[in-house]
């Protein structure tokens, strides 16, 4: 059975975010519940453009990890110290808040190729899901089990939290109220 | 760090962004936010198996770079939060800025699965590396 199948009736639809914006869906899906408002067709985009989406992802993902890195560094934080854990709990969190004010309806619009740039490729770089788990792993491995717990529970606290705040008040929820 | 090393950085971080968006649009069937989970779990498994495996200054070229661009929390947040409430921009029969229990339910799920996801790939990738 295709994992279509399984999927519920109001999950999110994959927006801009993953893609370039268009409406069109692929004739090999079937239709969801989008508000038939949002269904009109819209043109298939370009290679032009798709290059342009995957160029602006490649800078952005190349600037995120820069910035990440570049903060660790300039934060002093060490291999594997508390500070380190600091900084990707404050980047992860940051990078959150920052999505979640910028998700937007799923519109066409010129500038989305730069929005996936920032989205995708910035964002998507500037936090990390692979750093907690291997400090994780590292905190466990050294008897800090009780700080392991905790440094999770802040990550996904503050984490669910900034993304709640950012789509509460982002634009997201202006686009809906124009 | 060195400039070879800031440049390693940034090549690998736009590869991992780059691949990430591939996998996400590659597989169009699979809802986007499952795919996130499994490119989580696919790259918390290789940072640890890197970390096991100690590639020395390549390990943390790849770890900073390629598996921390691969890998994304951002995206896993807002998801777990849109999957839980309804969303402000898509119409859902449910009132506005109100938890869904079913909702609910669906985002506590994607939460757990990048956790198990997550968890169950670092170890993995560790056992592996000590076995190879």
């Amino acid at each position: 059975m295709s994992p279509v199948d399984h999927t519920p009736d109001h999950s999110p639809e994959p927006d801009g975010e993953t893609g370039p914006p268009t409406n069109q869906r692929p004739t090999n899906q079937r239709p969801t519940n989008q508000h038939p408002a949002t269904q009109h067709p819209t043109p298939r985009p370009s290679a032009s453009y798709r290059l342009l989406v995957a160029v602006s992802i490649g800078i952005g993902g190349a600037l995120g990890a820069l910035a990440r890195v570049g903060l660790g560094e300039w934060l002093g934080a060490g291999a594997f110290d508390t500070r380190t854990l600091v900084v990707t709990l404050a980047i992860n969190t940051l990078g959150a808040l920052a999505l979640g004010l910028l998700r937007r309806p799923h519109v066409a619009t010129p500038e989305a190729a730069w929005y996936s740039g920032v989205s995708v490729g910035f964002l998507g770089a500037f936090t990390t899901w692979s750093a907690v788990m291997v400090q994780l792993a590292l905190l466990e491995g050294a008897g800090s089990v009780l700080l392991a717990v905790f440094y999770l529970g802040a990550t996904l606290i503050l984490g669910l939290i900034a993304a709640w705040w950012g789509l509460r008040w982002g634009v997201a929820r202006q686009g809906a109220h124009r | 760090m060195t400039g070879p090393e800031w440049l390693a950085i940034a090549g690998l971080g736009a590869l991992g962004a780059l691949l990430r968006f591939l996998l996400s649009a590659w597989v169009t069937h699979y809802r986007r936010a499952l795919m996130i989970v499994v490119v989580n779990t696919a790259g918390a498994f290789a940072a640890g198996w890197g970390l096991a495996a100690d590639w020395g200054m390549w390990g943390t070229l790849l770890a900073a770079g390629l598996w921390g661009s691969l890998t994304t929390f951002s995206t896993l947040a807002v998801d777990v939060v849109e999957w839980s409430t309804p969303s402000s921009h898509r119409p859902v029969p449910s009132r506005p800025g109100s938890f869904h229990s079913g909702r609910l339910r669906t985002g506590l799920t994607l939460l757990l699965l990048h956790l198990v996801g997550g968890v169950a790939g670092v170890w993995a990738g560790m056992a592996l590396a000590g076995l190879v």
